[in-house]
Parts: C-alpha cells; structure tokens; sequence
C-alpha cells in the first residue's frame, strides 16, 4: 500500500535527489585526472553543498523523530541525545565530510532505535503476530541494523583516508545507549 | 455467521470451529440474536479499521526508510565526490591514494 509521503519528508526526499543528481552528472567515478578536476570544480562552484547537505540530514532527523509515537518530551530528548551524539562523535580533526557522516551515523541510530521499538512491541504483544507481520518487522530491523553498520563502518573509513594512520582506528560506539544497540542485535538471534 | 433463510424462515446461528469441523449453533432467542448480530458486526467494524490503521502505519514506515536510505545515497556520492577529488580511486572496493609512491588503503 502506498501512500503520499508528507511534505517534510518528500522536501528531504527532493533535495537529496537534486544533490544526487548533480554528483551523478559529473560522472566521476572513473577517477582520471579530467574527471577529479571535474569533481573539485563541482565542489568549488557549489559553495554551499556541505551546508545543503547537513539540512538534508539535519531535516531526515526531523522527520524521524517527529514520527515517533512518543509525548513531546521524549522526542525533545531524543533531539537533545543527537545533538549530544553529534559533538561526541566530532573530533578536532574531523572536515565537512567526516561531519556529513557522523549526521549519517546518528541518523542511523535514530531509524535503529526507532524501528527496534516497534519491533520489541509487535512480537512481545498479548495478541500475537502474523507471520507476514513478523517478517515485515523483522525486514525493517535489518536493515536499519545494516545501515547503522554502513554508516558507522563509513565514517571510520573515511576518517582513517583523510588524516592517516592518527585517525581514531574504532569508532567509540560506546557513546550510543549501548544497551539499547545491542539488544536491538540481541533480540534476534 | 450470522442470519440464514431456513424453510421460509430467518434464523440466527452462530459457527464455531471445533477441531477440523465448523459447528453451526441457533440462536433462540429474537433479542439475543439481534443484540448478538450488532455486536459481532462492531467487532469486525472495529478489525477493518485496525486492520487499515496497521496497514497505514506500516506505509509510513515504509516511506521514511525510503526517505533513509535517499540521504544515505547522497552521502554516499558526496563521499566518492570528495575522495575522487582529494586524489583518491577506488581499486577492487577499496579506496587508494598515491602518495610519493606510497599507497594508504583502507
């Protein structure tokens, strides 16, 4: 069943697209010095694409955490714990890339946590659960568990590419609710 | 469940499953038949729009991991955009630059 996607959403949606599109354009991947001096041609005319960047990210948590079912003040929290999750995360070193890619970490762990509530309240209910429910959920959880991993794994990459072997060799996923993480990975197996 | 045309007449009946059969039960009653009819009929009612309430939400769901996975592709190219332009390729899935002959790779 689809339905229309909420105008915050589908702005996040479009931005990210004509970001996309724009890169993809340039067709850089094939790495020749004329496409890398495409690639920094591209990076210098659009001054502001770090920045559109982050308001994408920044806008995806919004839109998260505002569908949350929880009171004002848990979401409040939850937009207090990111913004904490963000600075801890963010080291001296780290440019606007690594920044992009902590808001991909943290906007991972948000979707994470998110998804892993729902799924603890579906398969613990009195009711029971379809089987088609269950694999519905149980999709949904792994997924988001892969795309906390990419991000996390991303990050790290990243870090460790641009200012060597100083680069912090793990990333302190000590920082998150950690119980809540690996319960998230716990529950299933 | 619910009422029959039996010779002529119009019944209510109840079904319940009993093992691998489905055992139909009068109801005698006119009252009782018609006080149990609308109460079913508000159960199911009520299972419909559970039922679309669940279906809606997990289309929500659906749309914001879409939404997810569209930022997560546009940090994905800006990342190949920056490290294409910083100098680095990408050499059996891993990222490489050359350095003084030197090669960092992660």
């Amino acid at each position: 069943m689809a339905t229309k996607p909420k105008p915050k959403a589908k702005a996040v949606v479009d931005r990210a697209e004509a970001l996309k599109q724009a890169v993809a354009a340039i067709e850089v991947m094939d790495a020749t010095p004329e496409a890398r001096a495409r690639a920094r041609k591209l990076m210098t005319e659009n001054g502001d694409m770090w920045r559109a960047s982050y308001e994408v990210a920044d806008g995806a948590l919004v839109v998260w955490i505002e569908a949350m079912q929880a009171t004002g003040l848990t979401k409040e929290l939850y937009t207090l714990e990111c913004k904490r999750l963000k600075q801890e995360l963010l080291t001296d070193k780290d440019g606007p890339l690594e920044k992009l890619l902590i808001g991909q970490v943290v906007l991972a762990w948000v979707r994470l946590m998110y998804i892993d509530q729902f799924y603890t309240a579906v398969f613990s209910g009195k009711e029971g659960v379809t089987f088609e429910r269950g694999m519905f959920w149980e999709r949904r959880l792994t997924l988001a568990q892969k795309r906390f991993d990419q991000a996390t794994v991303s990050l790290a990459r990243v870090r460790r590419l641009l200012q060597g072997p100083q680069a912090p060799k793990n990333l302190n996923l000590a920082i998150f609710n950690q119980q809540a993480v690996s319960s998230a990975y716990d529950r299933r197996r | 469940m619910g009422w029959e045309t039996r010779k002529g007449g119009c019944y209510y009946y109840t079904k319940e499953r009993i093992g691998s059969r489905v055992v139909s039960q009068y109801v005698r009653s006119l009252e009782t038949a018609v006080l149990l009819d609308s109460f079913r009929k508000e159960i199911r009612e009520e299972r419909e729009i559970e039922r679309a309430s669940k279906a809606a939400y997990r289309a929500e769901v659906e749309a914001l991991d879409a939404m997810s996975d569209e930022v997560f592709e546009m940090a994905q190219s800006l990342t190949n955009l920056t490290l294409i332009a910083l100098g680095f390729h990408r050499h059996k899935r891993t990222w490489r630059r050359k350095r003084d002959g030197d090669e960092t790779q992660t």
